[in-house]
């Protein structure tokens, strides 16, 4: 699903965010990426949904070579994954239901489809009873779980979420942590990108260690060592 | 496509209604910008109609000699015609001239006996040349003043008539002058204006433009709503300066009438018959203006 090989991403003039950095993951994985702030696993999100483009190397998605992708083809990459920031990204005039809706809307989705599967993925994250609250009137969990939602909506192969937890108490937290394992056993493939030693010890999957942009460990069933 | 339109139509209007005073403000300036256009292409009629009255009335009076006979008169009438600058020159023979005198004086008893006392006509034939522009007047006096038509002219009368065709020559150069400056002045406040007004309404919309980005809208689909915004800010600008200038015409134009006695201008019938070539090409302006701006306006944030 995933194939990074020896990527390495400088910003300017020479600032090296991660280098020579190779892992790939398997369809239906579910992989935590680990380490501290500032140690380029956000930078590995921003390669993976195209927001940066790799200095060196290859970065491929479900076989598509994403290393030197076009801007006019960055959307069609941009369906097939959901993603999930710690900053919402909620638009607060439009209604839980609305934002989900929204990011069908945008990509031109029947009326129809948008009936349906709106409703179904805010099922999933537990939200059917909350459709019609805004963002201010949700609690830091409910509002993550909204944007889960939206990310859901293009029935996504790979789902990438970088810090969801950031911003949420224990309780939140193991919501969230909840919906992703859901979302994972329905195949879809998961990248986790956090510093939650908890969450990560928890969940009991493969996990990537990063520290100064690269590469320190790759464990099956791991645990944040760092 | 055309769910796709719809939904760029809607949220264009979202973003209208939201940002009420700001699209009241753009559509003010806007309209600001092109009431200054329209004044100018008003001061440029009234001028152009007071210069053709003007100009109708102006001819030059050539005055030849008695002696000179109507054949060469026809001949140097023949010459001025060949001139460029010519529209027309009317004939008056001897006969003719002799006439207009006698019909111009007949109420002086004492002119015409002395006319009659004199037993010939003492009157030359007349050219009267007409230009196609005032400013060619001197043009065509230089021509008639070439020594060999020395001996033959009495007199030309243009002298009267230069300092009027001058004046109205000069005033409409400045008319010109000022008005391409206020254009341009509010032009490049227009365009300054128009620019921040986007950006700002731009601004104000960068969590959707991120999220679109996000969840893979296209680039069009995300300019979309701005490009619409700028179409219904265009538009609405053009229908309402319409709107005012021919209000204003209503107002202005007993006034009109009144300064211009005797000179057929109705500022209606000039829009009403330029109204789709005045009206169509500041929309075009306006559009392409506001849409460039909200293009590069949006680019910025196009980058998630």
């Amino acid at each position: 699903m995933i194939n990074l090989h020896n990527v390495t991403k400088t910003y300017p003039p020479n600032t090296v965010a991660i280098k020579n950095v190779s892992f790939e993951v398997k369809p239906g994985e579910f992989v935590s990426i680990v380490g501290q702030s500032g140690t380029g696993k956000s930078t590995v999100m921003k390669l993976l949904i195209a927001e940066e483009l790799a200095t060196e190397g290859q970065v491929k998605i479900g076989g598509w070579d994403i290393t030197r992708i076009r801007s006019a083809a960055v959307p069609a990459l941009r369906r097939q994954i959901g993603v999930v920031f710690q900053d919402l990204k909620l638009l607060p005039s439009m209604t839980a239901y609305e934002n989900v809706a929204f990011a069908l809307q945008v990509v031109g989705a029947p009326s129809q489809r948008i009936s349906e599967v709106v409703p179904q993925v805010l099922k999933i994250v537990g939200l059917e009873d909350k459709t019609d609250r805004y963002p201010i009137q949700l609690s830091g969990g409910e509002a993550q779980r909204v944007v889960i939602a939206r990310a859901l909506v293009h029935r996504p192969k790979l789902f990438l979420a970088d810090e969801p937890t950031g911003n949420l108490d224990t309780l939140n937290t193991r919501e969230i942590i909840d919906i992703l394992t859901k979302i994972n056993s329905f195949g879809t493939t998961v990248v986790l990108v956090t510093h939650n030693r908890e969450v990560v010890n928890q969940l009991r999957r493969r996990v990537i260690a990063m520290d100064h942009g690269e590469i320190i460990s790759d464990q099956e069933n791991g645990k944040y060592t760092l | 496509m055309f769910l796709s339109l719809a939904r760029v139509s809607k949220l264009a209007l979202q973003q209208f209604h939201r940002n009420l005073w700001l699209s009241i403000a753009t559509i003010s300036l806007l309209m600001l910008s092109l009431l200054s256009i329209n004044l100018i292409i008003v001061l440029g009629a009234v001028g152009q109609a007071a210069k053709l009255a003007v100009q109708d009335k102006i001819d030059v009076s050539v005055y030849f000699k008695s002696k000179v006979d109507n054949e060469q008169v026809e001949e140097i009438r023949a010459d001025l015609l060949k001139l460029n600058e010519v529209s027309a020159v009317e004939y008056i023979p001897k006969e003719g001239s002799l006439a207009r005198f006698k019909e111009r004086h007949k109420d002086d008893p004492v002119i015409l006996e002395s006319l009659q006392e004199l037993n010939e006509n003492p009157f030359g034939a007349t050219l009267a040349v007409k230009a196609k522009d005032s400013e060619q007047y001197p043009r065509i006096i230089a021509f008639l003043e070439d020594a060999k038509y020395e001996d033959l002219i009495e007199e030309k009368n243009f002298d009267d008539h230069e300092f009027v065709i001058k004046k109205i020559n000069a005033l409409m150069r400045n008319i010109r002058t000022f008005g391409l400056t206020v254009a341009s002045i509010f032009g490049l406040i227009a365009i300054l204006v128009v620019i921040n007004t986007v950006r700002v309404a731009v601004y104000t919309h960068r969590g959707e433009i991120g999220v679109m980005r996000l969840v893979g809208a296209s680039n069009w689909f995300i300019r979309g709503p701005f490009l619409f915004e700028a179409l219904i800010f265009s538009f609405t600008a053009t229908v309402l300066t319409a709107a005012v200038v021919y209000l204003g015409f209503n107002f202005a134009q007993p006034y009109l009438n009144n300064l211009f006695e005797g000179i057929k201008l109705s500022l209606t019938s000039y829009y009403n018959s330029n109204a789709a070539t005045i009206f169509g090409l500041q929309f075009l302006a306006i559009f392409f203006l506001t849409a460039v701006s909200s293009f590069f306006a949006v680019r910025r944030y196009l980058k998630v």
